[in-house]
């Protein structure tokens, strides 16, 4: 009886809910995160649904089961938008629309506390990912004490520093492509010493990203400006708003997140950089950090490139946008708080563009290059993946500036539209 | 012996009271600045916002009791290789220096659950063995992002600590004493927030240090997935985020102590006078928690031992000018 009245209580408790992303369920996701039902918890261990959310390639099934198992049992699974494995289809909880992702997640959390339901069992054999290597009798050390790779992980060893002669042991460790701090589908293996990063690999590229829908219509036919400069609006909000997340100013990204699907053209959002400055949003983990060379920059393209100086900006070519007065906005630094006013800037202008272009109407002039919030797209030429410029990027940096220069940029590449109508 | 096991249920009972209200407080702060920074939030209109605003509103004074009873019950996870003993036992070890924390403050003249003649060099010696505990957490869960958050803090743990020190040693000298019940006799004029105004501002400091709050978050912090808890669930979570609160609570009854004159006040009996100083510096603690993005590691300490530090050493200097005078 006791239990049941817990269980009763801990029913009304917001959901602890933890999300794989896959392709293209980013926003949606962020979007309903909002649901006061659901709390989303930063770390697998501390959830009890999982929810896997967007198309997984099949290579990215190795590290869903992973992950599915990560989750302390017993758990339960939501999908969306995607295939159950194949091992789970018959249990699977498929959420058909978004709108149910709080009602689902209720009832299956409901069900595991009052016991109606059973975990899912584990998918991956409960065994060391790599067999203990050692050559002593023990399994000890490679030569003499030494060395070896237990169970597949490097012996603690101390190796040179790269900061102030301090020798640490590098931890070596891989985080992705689950991990909701990165973008879905990055996935990185780290070499720390201290919190120092030392090395990084990319082990797999952010899923391409689709862009917001009057982009992709853009490239086919005139679209209303205003439209356009909405969506990009909203873009750059919602990666300002992961980066406040990151920073640790969670009630305030929340806060951010919930506002932007009721902008309208014409908002101010000057009373948001004034507040952001002020709390000292701009002098956060890793503001002075992330810094772009011309090369990198040129590479990524979009805000990141204006805010280290580069003019690039296919709006400047559409003679619409001309008559609206658009001229792009560049910063020079190319640091993390650089783009982080770049997009506060960019957001800001296209609020005022769409307000003047919604009292003429006006639509966009040219089809054949548009100004993405990612960069330049043309008929046959979209974005690239640039997540390698990581490599070069992050070592040498902290922890909290290397997660917050990854949060900064946005490294994935688009799906070109032409992609999504033929698949 | 009874007056033993009184204090002993009045420091349990205020520490529990205590998280309780830390819950709600840190609740309402974090809706409060959403509503009062960026506008009232979308009513209505697009669907995601409507159900935001719309869903079965949580009661913020039974939310904390649901969320303690959905830890209770969720399974409890064990990693790899864990340090077993010591992992499971640094929550509660980390909670019982918050209860011993709790146990030197008085609740009026007469009534002081363990009145020490060096009260405030224990508090001095609880500040580095909670360092001690959370770098413990982190380390004995074996898995990587815990021993970052471990490896964090305890790379910031001395700069903050640094500063407390100088800042009671502040509040000691008008007393001549280190009995916390003579530095709050002491305050009988003049509470130590107005004599020494620099006093309190660096002392909140080191509250949200000892227990990683908020902008000083480096040990829990989301950028590590949780840090030195990003493996813990159930109940171990439960005590974990229990005692980080507790010794929010433990820290504020010495900060009202040391700073606000502890139990002295006009018209209502001491206790109470105690309460409302000590929700006064929760509020003050949850607010700038909610407020203040965390800065990188290397920027807190430089900002510590550049600007903090030497302010606490102004702080002392004006305190033993002022005790000379």
């Amino acid at each position: 009886m006791a239990m049941n009245w817990l269980a009763r209580l801990a029913c009304k408790a917001p959901v602890p809910i933890y999300p794989a992303i896959g392709r293209d369920a980013l926003d949606q996701v962020q979007d309903w995160s909002l649901d006061a039902r659901l709390q989303w918890v930063r770390s697998p261990r501390q959830a009890r649904i999982l929810l896997v959310a967007g198309e997984m390639m099949p290579d990215a099934h190795p590290a869903l089961r992973r992950i599915h198992d990560q989750l302390p049992a017993p758990a339960v699974t939501l999908w969306w938008r995607c295939t159950p494995l194949d091992e789970l289809a018959d249990r699977a909880i498929v959420v058909e629309d978004i709108e149910q992702l709080g009602a689902l997640a209720c009832e299956g959390y409901r069900s595991l506390l009052l016991n109606e339901r059973h975990g899912e069992s584990p998918l991956c054999a409960d065994k060391p990912p790599a067999p203990w290597e050692g050559l002593g009798e023990h399994g000890q050390g490679g030569e003499g004490m030494m060395g070896g790779k237990p169970y597949g992980r490097p012996m603690a060893m101390t190796s040179d520093d790269l900061r102030d002669g301090l020798e640490l042991d590098p931890l070596a460790f891989s985080v992705g492509p689950f991990w909701p701090v990165l973008a879905p589908g990055l996935s990185a293996h780290f070499v720390l010493h201290g919190d120092v990063v030392a090395e990084l690999d990319i082990t797999s590229m952010p899923c391409p990203v689709e862009l917001p829908a009057p982009f992709g219509q853009a490239l086919q036919q005139p679209v209303a400006i205003a439209d356009l400069e909405m969506a990009r609006a909203r873009y750059h909000l919602r990666r300002l708003g992961h980066s406040m997340w990151i920073n640790g100013l969670e009630s305030a990204s929340q806060a951010v997140l919930r506002r932007i699907p009721t902008l309208q053209p014409g908002d101010s959002i000057e009373p948001w950089r004034r507040w952001l400055r002020r709390l000292g949003f701009f002098v956060s983990a890793g503001a002075d950090k992330g810094k772009l060379s011309s090369d990198q920059a040129e590479r990524l393209g979009g805000p990141a490139a204006r805010a280290a100086g580069l003019a690039l900006d296919a709006r400047v070519h559409d003679r619409e946008y001309r008559k609206l007065g658009f001229e792009p906005i560049c910063r020079r630094s190319g640091t993390c708080r650089a783009r982080w006013q770049q997009w506060l800037d960019e957001a800001a202008q296209s609020l005022n563009l769409a307000a003047r272009a919604d009292s003429t109407g006006a639509k966009t002039s040219q089809t054949e290059l548009i100004e993405s919030p990612r960069g330049i797209v043309q008929h046959g030429r979209a974005p690239e993946d640039a997540s390698s410029i990581l490599c070069d990027l992050l070592p040498g940096l902290e922890w909290s500036e290397a997660i917050a220069t990854i949060a900064s940029l946005d490294l994935a590449a688009v799906a070109e539209p032409a992609d999504r109508e033929s698949s | 012996m009874t007056a033993a096991l009184l204090s002993t249920i009045m420091i349990l009972a205020t520490l529990a009271a205590g998280v309780y209200a830390i819950a709600v407080i840190d609740r309402v702060c974090s809706a409060a600045i959403g509503t009062a920074t960026l506008g009232p939030a979308a009513a209505g209109g697009n669907g995601v916002a409507a159900i935001t605003v719309n869903a079965i509103s949580p009661n913020v004074f039974l939310a904390p009791i649901h969320q303690a009873a959905a830890w209770w019950l969720a399974p409890l996870h064990t990693t790899e290789a864990p340090d077993a003993t010591a992992w499971r036992l640094a929550p509660v070890l980390y909670l019982t220096l918050a209860a011993m924390g709790l146990a030197l403050v008085p609740w009026s003249e007469t009534f002081v659950p363990v009145d020490l003649a060096t009260g405030i060099v224990l508090w001095g010696a609880l500040e580095p063995l909670a360092t001690v505990l959370i770098f413990l957490h982190g380390w004995s869960a074996n898995a990587h992002f815990a021993l970052l958050g471990s490896y964090r803090y305890v790379a910031i743990g001395l700069s903050y600590i640094l500063v407390s020190m100088f800042v009671l040693i502040g509040v000691a000298l008008p007393a001549e004493s280190l009995q916390i019940s003579a530095v709050v006799a002491s305050q009988q004029e003049l509470w130590n927030v107005l004599r020494q105004p620099l006093g309190l501002p660096l002392f909140l400091i080191v509250g949200l240090g000892i227990s990683f709050w908020g902008p000083l978050d480096f040990a829990d912090s989301s950028d590590l997935a949780g840090g030195t808890s990003a493996e813990s669930s159930g109940r171990s979570l439960l005590v974990w985020q229990f005692a980080r609160m507790a010794m929010l609570v433990s820290f504020s009854g010495i900060a009202a102590a040391a700073f606000l004159g502890g139990p002295m006040g006009p018209l209502l009996p001491g206790p109470v006078w105690l309460i409302l100083k000590m929700l006064f510096i929760l509020v003050l603690l949850m607010a700038l928690g909610r407020l203040l993005p965390r800065l990188s590691p290397e920027r807190f300490m430089t900002l510590a031992w550049v600007v903090l530090l030497p302010l606490a050493f102004i702080d002392l200097v004006w305190a033993g000018l002022e005790a000379l005078s």
